[in-house]
């Protein structure tokens, strides 16, 4: 992902766009989310990041506008999975993208 | 031309027909329009289901535990089982089976063992690794991945793209050139390898406008294999590589034919029941002709279809007649799902609506298992050379 880290709040979510894509969130000890807003979404990656004001102090998010939200969701936590071993902290115990990717 | 479909036939698309109203469709509201898999207890669900209806593995041979259905019934069960929002992809879901890794019949014993009956038994993933940077429409050519020997091991270096499914598959058929067994189609060699093996690398999942569908960019560096890798004959595996896209195209024309049925029953019922200017939208004539010519399109792809699947079922030869059935339904696909969403307007371009995700997908089924271009050359060079008789003169 090529966006900054911002902090999650409100001010900073409310430009975020409607439209699908992608998004990470993490917290001080690292990336702990990598989830989509899809074709069901309400009001797209501003409304699924919405959802994530108030959850935790101090989390921060990026985010990406994309079409293919599902095989670049995908391609994130299969990547994340190569790297750390575990999927992201929202996927535990959940129906999560299986497979490992290495880019090189 | 012509043939009647059996008592049999007619019954396995209507089983199919429910199955997809009553068991798959249903679940579609909970998910995300754009998505092509299940959860696995879901799939696992719906997998009980189809082979308690003896329709699980269509296009396994009996011997091997399938159905072992003929082309033209796969190919009228192709058109029922894509009529749903996924369906270009996967036939409800997987739930009738994995795609058929048809070169695995000819495997050794030890390699069904290892590889073709898990996936028989849907325990394992398989990937087909043929297309490369250098081109798809020419494999022959086009390959530069090699094999070279290493005493009795091979060693595999390359690189592989549009592979679908690599990212979680268990192991792949690879096609790689084995240099001194000839040149061109004859030089290529194909090898059943694992996916864990030291040295092959998912590089990254190709997005792309299809939905839900995962093709990938694979590195092979030094990969090594043992002899008994090799799947069939050295120097052979272009031969097994065609002979499975060329049936292939058959039920890959007859999805795309499914889905833009549906999508004309849509268009269909939409304009009897939607008003505008005062009167029904079938009640316009600009409407009433686009219904009529995504009718006439259909009945003459699906005819051209079924024809290629009847001549494969008959041993006659057949690959100029799927290279003429593919282009027409792609095209045809293409262009009724078209009308079908400029007569539902507005909704037709949303997601609340399937229509959307046809459109884009049949986009690449006009590239995809042979392009347009490539089916037309193959037609071109078979009527040239005589290899294939015009219709009108048998």
């Amino acid at each position: 992902m090529t966006k900054p880290w911002t902090a999650l709040t409100a001010e900073n979510v409310a430009p975020v766009p409607a439209s699908v894509g992608v998004f990470e969130i993490a917290d001080e000890s690292g990336l702990i989310a990598i989830d989509f807003a899809g074709g069901n979404s309400l009001f797209g990656l501003r409304g699924a990041l919405q959802e994530w004001l108030g959850t935790s102090p101090g989390l921060s998010f990026r985010y990406e506008r994309t079409n293919a939200y599902l095989s670049r969701y995908r391609e994130l936590v299969q990547v994340f999975t190569n790297e750390t071993g575990a999927v992201p902290r929202n996927l535990t115990g959940v129906d999560a993208p299986a497979g490992r990717i290495r880019p090189n | 031309m012509g043939f009647a479909v059996t008592e049999t036939q007619r019954t396995l698309v209507e089983n199919v027909r429910r199955f997809v109203r009553t068991e798959i469709i249903p679940l579609e509201h909970e998910l995300d329009p754009d998505e092509s898999e299940l959860s696995a207890p879901v799939l696992a669900g719906l997998v009980a289901k189809t082979k308690q209806m003896g329709l699980y593995n269509l296009d396994v041979p009996e011997e091997l535990g399938g159905v072992g259905a003929d082309t033209v019934t796969r190919t009228l069960l192709a058109m029922e089982m894509s009529q749903h929002r996924a369906g270009l992809y996967s036939p409800c879901y997987g739930a009738f089976g994995q795609p058929d890794m048809a070169q695995l019949y000819e495997a050794t014993d030890e390699q069904k063992e290892r590889y073709l009956f898990p996936i028989l038994r849907g325990e394992k993933r398989s990937f087909f690794a043929l297309t490369e940077p250098a081109g798809g429409s020419d494999p022959a050519r086009a390959i530069e991945t090699r094999a070279k020997r290493d005493g009795s091991d091979w060693i595999i270096n390359g690189n592989k793209t549009f592979i679908s499914g690599a990212d979680t598959a268990d192991f792949g058929l690879v096609f790689a050139r084995t240099g001194d067994q000839g040149s061109g189609r004859d030089g290529i060699t194909c090898f059943i390898v694992d996916a864990d093996t030291p040295g092959l690398t998912v590089r990254r999942v190709i997005h792309t406008l299809r939905s839900g569908h995962y093709p990938t960019e694979l590195v092979f560096e030094d990969v090594r294999v043992p002899a008994e890798a090799v799947l069939g004959e050295i120097g052979q595996g272009f031969s097994m590589a065609t002979e499975r896209l060329t049936k292939n195209r058959i039920p890959y024309s007859a999805g795309c034919l499914g889905v833009a049925m549906m999508a004309h029953r849509m268009a269909v019922e939409y304009a009897g029941t939607r008003s505008v200017f005062g009167s029904k939208l079938a009640e316009h004539e600009g409407i009433q002709w686009m219904l009529v010519d995504s009718e006439i399109e259909l009945r003459s792809a699906a005819a051209l279809t079924l024809d290629a699947a009847e001549r494969a079922d008959s041993g006659r030869p057949f690959r100029t007649e799927v290279a003429i059935a593919k282009i027409v339904a792609t095209e045809t696909a293409g262009r009724v799902v078209d009308r079908a969403i400029q007569i539902h307007g507005g909704y037709g371009v949303t997601k609340d609506l399937p229509l959307e995700r046809w459109y884009r997908e049949l986009r690449i089924r006009r590239i995809g298992e042979g392009s347009t271009e490539t089916q037309k050359m193959i037609v071109s060079r078979d009527m040239l050379k005589g290899r294939y008789t015009s219709w009108i003169d048998r």
